[in-house]
């Protein structure tokens, strides 16, 4: 009979074994994303052909589950709430636009401009939430089919910027919001310019200086993307001794109640 | 490697949860893999999910896959863990 190993001499076998699978898995990942990249995305394309179809037939499955016996009553109640809280926000979102046509009208008038209107875009339904991904991306329902092209503009329904197409498969697209994580975008407000940073949730956080004239209510506008409001300063925040005043902006559509937004080409 | 029927309903709602639910709902079924098992699943998960919905690769911040970084992370954190407090030497891997 052959004697028994020690312990510690099986527990590192044990470890290496380990170590070398950790090792082989990490390799295959990098070979899957060089590969990825190599055929420019063509892994990605399927991938959210796929979770864009999946997410659209779930949430048609979830659209017809109110209607049934029972459910009835209860979900009634919840579509007059979402119903309601989608008006509000609406009224709130055309209160700023409302504000942002005036101060642009009042910007091309100064200029004897004629400003260009909206020509030529593309419906799309939302069929991913706003919080599944942490990269401030989402999917819509229109694709190449529909027109969609490559970096096309994406707008809420009242006209207020929210991201860009990063990527269209045949069905779907998939939406970077202006204001993802970590992003940088620069911005003017009241012929203030700054830099914004995203936060995630049509949020972002920017600083101007001190002495700028801004306050609560202000609009934010995209120099990148033909001066298009994005969102208003929802709140100043300026220490005594800073040189700068801090600035926190918010898209004033509410982006759990989006369905649907405008794709311009 | 076991598959127990945990094992199989959390690697699964893991999967679903890339495309439908809120990615946190990822993140806590992973990490009750890891802390159960060696689940080397979810780094193809991971994967899966950093192709879904990462902008574009790129060594910035935003453009790390934080998903698949963080699949490794936790195998690699829970390995000595789950080996030696967690759940004893003596349970299957």
């Amino acid at each position: 009979m052959q004697p028994r190993r020690p312990s510690f001499t099986r527990s590192a076998t044990r470890d290496t074994s380990v170590a070398r699978n950790f090792v082989f898995l990490a390799l295959i990942v990098a070979g899957i994303f060089l590969v990825d990249h190599v055929s420019q995305g063509v892994m990605r394309s399927s991938l959210k052909e796929f979770g864009g179809l999946a997410s659209a037939t779930v949430a048609s499955v979830v659209n017809t589950l109110p209607s049934a016996h029972g459910f009835a009553t209860r979900a009634s109640i919840i579509e007059e709430n979402k119903a309601l809280q989608d008006a509000l926000a609406r009224r709130a979102e055309e209160d700023a636009r409302f504000e942002a046509l005036r101060a642009e009208n009042e910007t091309l008038r100064a200029l004897a401009k004629v400003a260009a209107a909206e020509t030529g875009g593309v419906s799309a339904s939302v069929l991913s939430s706003f919080s599944t991904s942490p990269y401030g991306t989402f999917v819509i329902g229109a694709g190449a089919r529909h027109g969609v092209q490559l970096d096309a503009t994406v707008l809420t329904p009242s006209g207020f910027l929210l991201g860009k197409i990063i990527a269209v498969q045949d069905r779907t697209a998939t939406v970077e919001a202006l204001f993802a994580p970590g992003k940088e975008i620069e911005a003017v407000i009241n012929d203030v310019p700054l830099l914004l940073h995203g936060r995630g949730g049509g949020n972002a956080r920017g600083e101007a200086p001190r002495d700028a004239a801004l306050k609560k209510g202000d609009v934010v506008t995209i120099p990148s993307f033909a001066r298009r409001p994005a969102g208003l300063v929802v709140e100043l925040n300026v220490a005594s001794s800073s040189a700068v005043t801090t600035l926190f902006i918010r898209t004033p559509t509410n982006l759990d109640t989006l369905r649907f937004v405008y794709v311009v080409q | 490697m076991s598959f127990s029927k945990v094992r199989i309903v959390l690697a699964l709602l893991c999967a679903v949860s890339v495309f439908l639910f809120p990615w946190w709902v990822t993140l806590i079924t992973a990490f009750a893999l890891c802390v159960r098992y060696r689940a080397w699943e979810i780094v193809p998960i991971a994967l899966a999910f950093d192709f879904m919905w990462l902008p574009s690769l790129s060594l910035s911040w935003g453009g790390l896959p934080l998903a698949t970084l963080t699949a490794f992370a936790l195998l690699i954190i829970f390995e000595p863990l789950r080996r030696e407090l967690l759940t004893g030497s003596a349970l299957p891997r």
